[in-house]
């Protein structure tokens, strides 16, 4: 009862009790144009889940696991990639981790994790404590037999992402399976979309891309650990760095999006009547269609989207501190061409980051990377 | 043709460090004359010159060909010269007819024929205010018209005003333009400063740009653009050897986020705007008088308020904070350092010692309610030596102190509070070169402690110098940040008013 008094009081004086605030991308967030100034090193449709392995990287599009191979490039500074297999799998590739030998397991959108390769080769895990695997959105190794899952979503599968953020869903789980013995232990439940996992110690970094932050869980704690909060944009994949972690964030927040998100019937009927693709929604990709809603907050001039207006989609890569304190940032703007980064992978020094948006993996200089950090 | 007031290699020195030198400027009767500079330019001096406040150190002021040496500004007004200051000069417990008439009155006088004086006089330079009224219960526009008859009641033929746009509405502004324009119809001479380009491009015959207290150009209205204004503006050589350390400079890295302000809106001063400062920064904030930076830093501090519904939320170390009053800011470690430091600063009447415990009295609880002098002393010369504050002891009177050291000591009165977040406004403005080379140390010293800093300043070459980041307010918002790196003065000038 109180609670609600107090609800209702903070609505009439019109506080961010939800944390719908979009704070600007500023400080170390601050705007810039280097993804798209960055080369592009493969042209692949649906490029996801970018993940380094020895000898090179893979990949998936769609069904498929791509493996990459660097190929310098005398034109350049950094080296081009070129597709060195193929691998048809069962069926959509939502994420893939390495441990860091030879076995992958690859997250299989709708049906389970399946292992390649090591010890566990050929095996399928379809659901965790009693939970189905439908929307595993992000794996990682710790320890040959032990695989972290995140589970984004009970209810929808991971390419269908926009419409639990739509339906504000709070329904995703944190997975640590032990292999050998098949025990599934639950790490954490009732998460808004968790997208990304890496290893801090002895804890395990969640980004939790609906709450637009990234907690800890572990270390003795019952509680997560708010690392990095009021991100402006839904953060996606981390990736462990020198020194920190390469963290993606795939689309941008917007204020729009913010509040159709507290309209419930409006919601309720956009999201019955209307084609995703036209949604009031963040998206990986935009400006491709004249039926997208208010594109780019209608701010063009002379036919030219200004880098500035609003957008549904945006590029954005984050290198952040072992603390997970921004500290550097790569763009790509509204105007910009490298949008919804969904996956990055650290090879040889340059980073390749996989715009998904895009359709492309592009990379980025090491030189670049060390003027910012310094 | 004669010039209506000619100054001719004018020089005015403060203690021998010149405002402006061997400055040449001509009015011509019936012309609009704008003033354009940065702050320090030496606009303010040079219209006090004009107006009698000040005299001249060196050099010649012409009235009709003749010279002039002008003492008061009574003997200016008698010139027919009048100033219509940024503060009005009126008396706010006096009617606006008791004002036109103040020092003119009869030896009898008679309310009702003074109100209907008053009445007709207004109404003949088409003023539609109140003769009865009070002038405290009128707004900043109506103050400015009473100001100006009161000028053309004393037969001024040069009116001077200085920023009088700064106060005033939109609609205000549009009503003062109109009234300058049937002023000058009426062969009036007006001077005015203003940091709004676009106001002196509208409204002036003729504009003078002031640099460094010389005058860079002086060229008619329709020759000039705002790039050029800007460009003769921010263009300088003589701050080399104090702000030396702009361009090129490494900004410091990025702290823990201490202050997040998200959507903050007060009136009209402070629209909607977000950002986030962190430790180990000085964060600059820059802006045209009126922008909104002072206003948003003192909603931080609890100075003022913002909006009661939809006034945005404040998070002090991710915590969300809200301050009716500054003291339980000061609690959590905000610290307000004002830019008005004679009326918000200090006790005048107060000794260093006083000052400083007055400070440290408001961060914490003295249960026994009592002070010990000694320990005042004690700590006021702590500070003292740490800041360079130059008085004969810590019983010296603040009033007795130089401008320089008047701030020292308010700097250190906020310091004294061990705080994580200091916000210096306008942090050398009055303050001699050499203190503000002081107190430029003593911010990068605060800010590589990891104390979060946050500057507003209105001198470009300060901002480039201290910032780690810098801000960059317009009509209440944050519009632009950049770092040191592609900050120059021309790029923050531009984002200021464009």
């Amino acid at each position: 009862m109180i609670s609600a008094l107090k609800r209702a009081y903070a609505e009439f004086r019109g506080f961010d009790v939800d944390g719908r605030a979009i704070l600007p991308m500023e400080g170390p967030l601050k705007p810039n144009t280097a993804l798209d100034d960055a080369a592009v090193a493969l042209a692949l449709p649906d490029v996801d889940s970018l993940v380094a392995i020895s000898g090179g990287l893979v990949c998936s599009t769609g069904a498929e696991l791509l493996t990459l191979e660097l190929r310098a490039d005398p034109a350049r500074r950094t080296p081009g990639l070129a597709i060195a297999a193929r691998q048809t799998l069962s069926g959509p590739i939502s994420a893939i981790a390495s441990d860091g030998s030879n076995a992958l397991a690859i997250g299989i959108d709708g049906e389970g994790i399946t292992i390649l390769g090591g010890r566990h080769d050929g095996r399928t895990i379809r659901e965790a404590g009693g939970t189905a695997l439908n929307c595993p959105t992000a794996v990682l190794f710790a320890g040959a037999d032990v695989l972290i899952v995140a589970n984004g979503s009970n209810m929808v599968k991971a390419a269908d992402w926009k419409r639990d953020l739509m339906g504000r869903g709070r329904s995703g789980s944190v997975w640590k399976i032990d292999l050998a013995s098949g025990e599934a232990t639950v790490i954490s439940r009732d998460l808004a979309y968790p997208s990304g996992l890496a290893a801090s110690g002895n804890d395990i970094l969640v980004s939790e891309a609906w709450r637009h932050r990234v907690v800890a869980f572990g270390g003795g704690r019952t509680d997560a650990e708010v690392r990095l909060e009021d991100l402006p944009a839904y953060p996606g994949r981390i990736v462990p760095a020198a020194g920190g972690f390469w963290l993606s964030l795939f689309a941008p927040r917007n204020a729009l999006v913010e509040f159709v998100l507290t309209e419930d019937a409006y919601r309720r009927e956009m999201m019955e009547t209307i084609d995703p693709a036209y949604w009031i929604a963040p998206a990986l990709m935009s400006g491709r269609s004249f039926l997208e809603p208010i594109q780019g907050g209608a701010r063009k001039k002379l036919n030219m989207l200004k880098p500035w207006s609003p957008s549904w989609s945006y590029g954005l890569v984050a290198l952040c501190d072992e603390r997970m304190r921004p500290r550097a940032s790569w763009h790509s703007r509204a105007d910009g061409q490298v949008h919804g980064v969904t996956s990055l992978a650290e090879r040889d020094g340059v980073l390749f980051v996989g715009a998904k948006g895009a359709g492309a993996i592009v990379a980025l200089e090491p030189p670049r990377m060390t003027e910012r950090l310094a | 043709m004669t010039a209506f007031i000619e100054l001719r290699r004018a020089t005015k020195e403060f203690r021998g460090i010149p405002a402006f030198k061997d400055v040449d400027l001509t009015l011509e009767q019936g012309e609009i004359h704008a003033i354009v500079g940065e702050n320090g330019a030496g606009k303010s001096t040079l219209t006090k010159i004009l107006a009698g406040v000040y005299p001249l150190t060196a050099g010649e002021m012409l009235v009709d060909g003749k010279p002039v040496k002008l003492a008061s500004p009574a003997e200016a007004l008698a010139s027919g010269i009048a100033m219509v200051f940024q503060e009005t000069n009126l008396v706010p417990s006096m009617t606006v007819a008791q004002n036109i008439y103040l020092g003119d009155e009869k030896f009898f006088n008679r309310l009702r024929s003074l109100y209907i004086q008053a009445q007709r006089f207004l109404l003949s330079l088409n003023f539609y205010v109140d003769p009865m009224a009070l002038v405290s219960s009128l707004g900043a526009g109506k103050k400015q018209m009473v100001e100006i008859a009161r000028a053309v009641h004393h037969h001024a033929r040069l009116i001077i005003f200085d920023e009088p746009t700064a106060t005033l509405t939109p609609e205000e502004k549009f009503h003062f333009f109109n009234l300058a324009r049937r002023l000058k119809e009426q062969g009036m001479t007006i001077v005015f400063i203003s940091h709004a380009l676009e106001e002196a491009l509208m409204l002036s015959d003729r504009i003078t740009v002031l640099r460094d207290g010389e005058v860079v150009v002086t060229d008619k209205t329709e020759n000039f653009d705002r790039e050029r204004i800007i460009q003769a503006m921010v263009g300088r050589t003589l701050s080399g050897e104090l702000y030396n350390k702009a361009g090129g400079r490494v900004p410091r890295p990025y702290g823990e986020k201490i202050l997040s302000i998200e959507n903050i809106s007060m009136g009209n001063t402070v629209r909607n705007t977000s950002f986030s400062v962190y430790a180990g920064q000085v964060t600059g904030l820059f802006g045209l008088v009126g922008s909104g930076r002072t206003e948003t830093m003192k909603i931080v501090a609890g100075v003022l308020k913002r909006d009661f519904f939809h006034g945005g939320s404040i998070r002090l170390n991710r915590q969300p904070v809200r301050y009716a009053t500054p003291r339980p800011a000061v609690l959590d470690g905000i610290v307000y350092v004002t830019e008005d430091r004679k009326v918000e600063g200090f006790f005048e009447t107060m000794s260093i010692a006083g000052n400083v415990q007055v400070g440290k009295l408001a961060k914490g609880y003295n249960p026994l309610a009592v002070v010990s002098m000694a320990e005042a002393r004690d700590l006021a010369k702590e500070w003292s030596a740490r800041l360079g504050v130059r008085a004969i002891d810590a019983n010296a009177r603040i009033i007795e102190l130089s401008g320089g050291n008047q701030q020292k000591v308010v700097i250190a009165k906020a310091l004294v509070q061990a705080p994580k977040l200091v916000i210096l406004d306008e942090p050398t403005r009055g303050v001699d070169v050499g203190t503000i080379v002081e107190i430029h140390n003593f911010i990068n010293q605060l800010a590589d402690s990891g104390i979060a800093v946050v500057m507003i300043s209105s001198y470009l070459p300060e901002i480039l110098a201290l910032s780690d980041r810098i801000l960059i307010y317009r009509q209440g918002r944050v519009v632009e940040e950049m770092v040191p790196a592609e900050a120059t003065e021309a790029r923050i000038m531009y984002a200021a008013v464009h």
